[in-house]
């Protein structure tokens, strides 16, 4: 596999919504085929920082750089693909699998082998006949991950990889999000717990990423207490 | 083709043992809204014979002309035949108690006056009758509108019943006074005829004293006659007396003295012609004599001649001896007679001046008769003059009886006859004097088909509303994904407007075969159902799609102008101004309006411009579907957590 990874950098982000600020000042860079995992506890926009980054969701203040430059939303949405975003973009459960594939090959115009390719490569093999809500919370999870790695996008968003998961089942996750990264795609993911893979974590709320010199972009914040997890 | 998978996979989440039915039940949404409504009031003006209604008859007959009028019975009777609404005839606590808790729905009151009053409308100050109509609202207004509805119908009965009672009063008179016309035109015709007979008899009349005037004329003449005749005979009368009297004894007198100095006369001559007889006798003799002496002589014609004289001498001598003897004797007779005139005379002399005296008494009375028989002419005059009279008068009165006759007879033609069934019809046709005839283009005949067209949008409405409670109005997936915004619009369109669709025929099928909705145009109906049910669904898609939960509020609320704005049931002038201005632009309107043509008719270029804005709705709503497509490709935090959640 080798994709060409997209990277991800977020300087000072804030988002708003109808009850006040959902979250503020928020750093974060994402090198291509790195596996990034924003943490933070149910409530401090875990999501809304995915549809950020992914360009699905508009920020108020701070800037987005997209392959170090600042790119129209509608460009970050096709190379940054979601997975599964809670609520927004999940699969449907009533659906079968096959039907979920057919669903996903209209939608992204992507071949059957390439969806076998990406099944096979996050390791799940699954009844294409079964009803997706018959399926494990592991395997409906990771099916999601491998119907948006299919045809293999620059990034994809996962949130919630911990939700709902017993410990086997959030190392199956962790191991086949690791594997996509492996193939040189960007992976944003959200959890509650660091995942044992994840080459980057953003804290929420705050985040701080100390950029140094080497950014070449006008901090518009100053960066208070830095802090560099990687 | 990805809109159509995307649709066919929206189907596909209907699965398991309940949901699979969802769909079909959405199916049904159209027809559970519009069919049982319709159903429930199909024709309830046409069911009104279910409706309980109370009738209290407190009606006194009343007396008119000796006839008794008893309006308010026959009026409970005529209600008794129609079956408007289900009568209760019942007394009047009954009906206020059951007006009250809602057994009856209106009461119908004839008041104690009702016969008094119509028994005065024959007169100078007539009154109105009245029937007392109470309605109880707190058992639905609308069964008070249906009383209202039914006032009219009522007004007709008790028009027609007041009507009979009033003719039984004007008739009741007006046959009399036609029977006695009736006899009028007979009499007069009598008079005619009387007239007429006495026309022919003073004719006659005075033909006759023409007549009688003639002959009392010669009467006269003949009475002067008669006077001068017995004036002339009482002075013939008067000589004739005097003669007897005075010239006859004379007379008779000297007839005595002459006939005998006659008679003596006669003796003398009687001797002297004897003694000539002899004489001329002895001549001859002597003559013959010589003769037979002197034969010779006889032949001689002077003694033949002499002796012929000689001979007619003595014969003559002889008839005058002869005719002297007679002279004698008649004029002794003569003697005789005037002596025996002279002994009579006395007698005659007594009887003429015994005659004078009536004569003279015959000549007065004659004078008397003379002066009477001319009174008589006068007055015979003076009669005819005044028969003449009496003649033109009889003809003048005979022409004025045929006049008379002729009037009566044509009033008599010109009264309305007055039986039992002239009567009855007189009263139908009058007791509502006029009468309003409606005729209706395009009649929708019921209720329920008057109002379908409203009720069948509201069902199509309420379809889309509940269809995006069940289908997710755009795939989320094919949102986040790269589908073009019109292909997720459509995709997210489909299966509710085909269920919609679908619905939408179900309850035009429904409604056909099971109320008789009998669309005049079928394919139209069909047609424009099946184009107001996508435009109807793509609305409620695009509301859903844009404002989620509150996009179904919206939607609710426009389905409530729409209810009121579209004119479907009141016309909309009737509407406040806000409604007549929402009018023209709610979608609902046109399907209001395409529906009447196509169910019970109309103007088919109303129905073109209602397809033609519905389907302008339909892909309005879509390209706005699409636009919020493009907008939702970027969250917001709104739509992440939404304020309101179902």
């Amino acid at each position: 596999m080798d994709v060409e990874g997209v990277s991800i950098v977020a300087r000072g982000i804030t988002a708003t919504g109808p009850e006040g600020i959902v979250f503020e000042n928020v750093d974060a860079r994402v090198y291509p085929g790195e596996l990034a995992v924003v943490l933070g506890e149910g409530g401090t926009g875990r999501t809304s920082l995915l549809l950020a980054l992914s360009g699905r969701l508009r920020t108020v203040a701070g800037r987005i750089e997209i392959d170090e430059a600042p790119r129209r939303a509608g460009l970050v949405r096709k190379v940054v693909v979601p997975a599964r975003l809670s609520p927004g973009f999940e699969l449907d459960g009533r659906l079968r699998v096959r039907e979920a594939v057919r669903e996903r090959r209209i939608t992204a115009r992507v071949s059957a082998q390439d969806v076998d390719r990406a099944l096979a490569l996050v390791g799940v093999d699954v009844d294409r006949a079964a009803l997706i809500d018959e399926l494990y919370p592991d395997d409906r999870l990771l099916l999601a991950i491998a119907l948006a790695t299919a045809g293999g996008p620059p990034g994809i968003v996962v949130d919630d990889v911990t939700a709902g998961l017993l410990p086997s089942g959030r190392n199956r996750v962790w191991s086949a999000l690791r594997a996509v990264a492996d193939t040189g795609t960007t992976v944003l993911a959200s959890a509650t717990e660091p995942g044992s893979e994840a080459d980057v974590l953003i804290r929420l709320p705050y985040n701080v990423v100390d950029f140094g010199d080497d950014t070449g972009g006008l901090p518009l914040f100053s960066s208070t207490a830095g802090e560099d997890l990687r | 083709m990805k809109a159509i998978y995307l649709a066919w996979l929206e189907l596909r989440r209907f699965r398991g043992p309940w949901r699979r039915f969802a769909p079909a039940v959405l199916i049904l949404v159209p027809l559970l809204y519009g069919a049982l409504f319709l159903w429930s009031s199909w024709d309830p003006y046409g069911r009104t014979a279910q409706v309980p209604v109370a009738v209290v008859n407190s009606d006194r007959p009343a007396d008119h002309n000796g006839e008794q009028i008893n309006a308010g019975e026959q009026f409970v009777q005529q209600l008794r035949t129609t079956d408007t609404f289900q009568w209760h005839f019942v007394d009047a606590g009954t009906a206020r108690s059951g007006l009250e808790d809602g057994r009856y729905y209106f009461t119908i009151r004839v008041p104690e006056d009702f016969s008094a009053r119509l028994a005065q409308s024959t007169r100078s100050s007539p009154q109105r009758p009245a029937v007392l109509l109470t309605r109880n609202d707190a058992n639905g207004h609308l069964a008070g509108i249906m009383a209202d509805a039914a006032r009219y119908e009522l007004q007709n009965q008790i028009n027609a019943a007041a009507y009979a009672a009033y003719a039984r009063g004007l008739y009741g008179d007006l046959g009399e006074v036609r029977g006695k016309l009736g006899t009028a035109s007979e009499v007069s015709e009598q008079l005619v005829q009387g007239t007429q007979l006495s026309k022919q008899s003073t004719g006659a009349l005075a033909r006759g004293l023409s007549g009688v005037r003639d002959g009392a004329g010669r009467v006269s003449g003949g009475v002067r006659d008669v006077a001068a005749a017995s004036a002339e005979l009482d002075d013939k009368l008067s000589s004739i007396t005097d003669f007897t009297g005075q010239q006859l004894p004379a007379t008779t007198d000297a007839l005595l003295d002459a006939s005998s100095s006659a008679v003596a006369d006669l003796n003398s001559i009687s001797g002297g012609a004897a003694a000539a007889q002899r004489q001329a006798g002895g001549s001859a003799g002597a003559l013959e004599q010589l003769a037979q002496r002197h034969p010779d002589l006889a032949d001689d014609p002077a003694y033949r001649s002499a002796l012929a004289d000689a001979r007619r001498l003595a014969s003559t001598t002889s008839a005058l001896d002869g005719t002297a003897r007679d002279a004698q004797r008649t004029a002794a007779e003569a003697q005789d007679r005037a002596l025996a005139l002279r002994d009579e005379l006395a007698p005659l002399q007594e009887a003429a001046n015994d005659l004078a005296e009536p004569a003279s008494r015959l000549r007065l009375a004659s004078a008397e008769l003379t002066g009477g028989s001319g009174g008589l002419t006068q007055g015979v005059n003076a009669l005819v003059a005044n028969i003449g009279v009496a003649q033109t008068s009889s003809g003048q009165l005979n022409d004025g009886a045929r006049r008379l006759a002729d009037q009566v007879r044509d009033s008599l033609d010109r009264m309305p006859p007055a039986g039992p069934t002239e009567v009855a019809r007189a009263s139908s046709e009058l007791g509502t004097p006029s009468a309003v005839r409606a005729t209706t283009l395009n009649s929708a005949d019921v209720y329920g088909r008057g109002v379908a067209p409203l009720f069948f949008a509201i069902a199509l409405w309420v379809f889309g509303l509940f269809a995006y409670l069940l289908f997710t109005p755009l795939n989320q997936r094919a949102l986040g994904g790269r589908t073009n915004p019109l292909s997720i619009a459509v995709g997210g369109l489909l299966p509710a407007a085909v269920l919609g669709v679908i619905g939408g025929l179900v309850l035009l099928g429904a409604m056909d075969l099971g109320l008789g909705l009998d669309p005049v145009d079928l394919p139209s109906a069909v047609g424009l159902i099946a184009l107001a049910a996508a435009a109807f669904t793509a609305v409620n898609h695009f509301l859903r799609a844009a404002f989620g939960v509150v996009g179904g509020l919206v939607s609710v609320a426009l389905l409530l102008v729409q209810i009121a704005a579209s004119g479907g049931l009141y016309p909309v002038e009737t509407a406040p101004a806000p409604f007549q201005a929402l009018h023209a632009v709610l979608p609902m309107s046109y399907l209001v309006d395409g529906l009447r043509v196509a169910f019970t008719g109309g103007e088919p270029a109303h129905l073109a411009r209602d397809a033609i804005v519905l389907g302008g709705v339909l892909v309005g709503f879509l390209v706005l579907t699409s636009l919020v497509v493009l907008r939702h490709r970027t969250w917001t935090i709104g739509r992440l957590h939404p304020q309101l959640e179902l």
